[in-house]
């Protein structure tokens, strides 16, 4: 398609897709949710992840998991979000997640994920993506269009930061 | 392996224990590594219970909503190319004509200027004295009344 029409789903790969949407929706939300903070623009972000796949299909090969490619697409759709919105990040996380879903947040025993609102969009997306969600540093670096020793810095110094925040 | 090289992998050796054993052995051997693997442990955990994937279960109409969309979205792409290249088409068939009969640069302005330069070195003015160019039409208007009204309403 060398005039950059996009190529129309045949039926069966329409079919797929909507499969996907029944299948992945909350897993993508989820995803969506830890790396926006809030939960509208989780759903945004994960409304745009489908209708990103749908429109690519054709560059989705059927070698990784669908859930593989939809994860790598979320991370990237949340990334730029973050950067977009740098304002606004995070600001329900605390009132909406922690407290309503989840119960009281000093019940928690491990370390409070409201913390994480103090890195950069970047060193969240590498932090999110490495501990919580199985994608490699070749794999995220792809998706947030960075290089793979650059998301290794990012992650590291991440970690150093939280450490300092926890002591 | 170095403490740099086991520490990225701290997030594998949480998800498959024997998957580096050789960066699993320095963990053992290495009380800063034991830390931040304790300390990675605790955030994913805290992750787990901010986030847990049972609270953004989404009922089936979000998702009917969402492939509803994505439907259109198939349907109005084309539909927006096509809506482009018909009203490209019809500009340049209205354009196409107006560019043609655009007229040529007029030739009395040329013959305007030349004669207003002879006349300009032709007249007698006191030195010193400057014409703007309104005044250098009146003058011409004056001096050569009926050649110049003609070529000023042509």
């Amino acid at each position: 398609m060398s005039i950059g029409w996009r190529k129309r789903l045949t039926r069966a790969e329409r079919k797929i897709i909507e499969n996907w949407v029944i299948l992945y929706y909350d897993k993508v939300l989820a995803l969506s949710l830890r790396l926006t903070g809030n939960r509208d623009d989780a759903q945004d972000c994960a409304q745009e992840v489908f209708i990103r796949a749908w429109k690519k299909y054709g560059t989705y090969r059927g070698e990784a998991h669908p859930m593989a490619w939809l994860k790598r697409i979320t991370l990237n759709i949340c990334y730029n979000h973050l950067n977009r919105n740098k304002s606004k990040r995070w600001d329900e996380l605390e009132a909406e997640n922690l407290e309503g879903d989840s119960g009281n947040v000093a019940n928690m025993n491990g370390i409070d994920p409201a913390l994480l609102k103090r890195l950069s969009p970047l060193e969240r997306s590498v932090v999110i993506a490495r501990i919580y969600e199985d994608l490699s540093f070749r794999m995220l670096a792809e998706s947030l269009g960075t290089t793979e020793n650059n998301a290794k810095v990012s992650y590291h110094n991440a970690i150093v930061k939280l450490r300092k925040l926890v002591k | 392996m170095n403490c740099k090289e086991v520490k990225i992998l701290i997030p594998d050796l949480l998800r498959e224990p024997d998957s580096y054993p050789e960066a699993r052995a320095h963990i053992d051997e290495c009380a800063s590594c034991r830390a931040e693997m304790e300390f990675v442990e605790q955030l994913q955990q805290g992750l787990r219970q901010g986030f847990p994937d049972s609270s953004v279960i989404e009922n089936i109409p979000a998702r009917i909503a969402l492939i509803r969309k994505m439907k259109i979205e198939q349907v109005r792409r084309p539909l927006v190319y096509a809506l482009a290249m018909a009203a490209l088409l019809i500009l340049s068939l209205i354009l196409t004509p107006l560019l043609q009969q655009r007229p040529e640069s007029p030739e009395f302005y040329t013959y305007y200027e030349e004669e207003t330069l002879e006349t300009l070195l032709s007249l007698d003015l006191d030195k010193g004295m400057q014409l703007s160019g309104d005044e250098v039409i009146l003058y011409l208007i004056e001096t050569e009344p009926l050649q110049t009204m003609n070529e000023l309403s042509f």
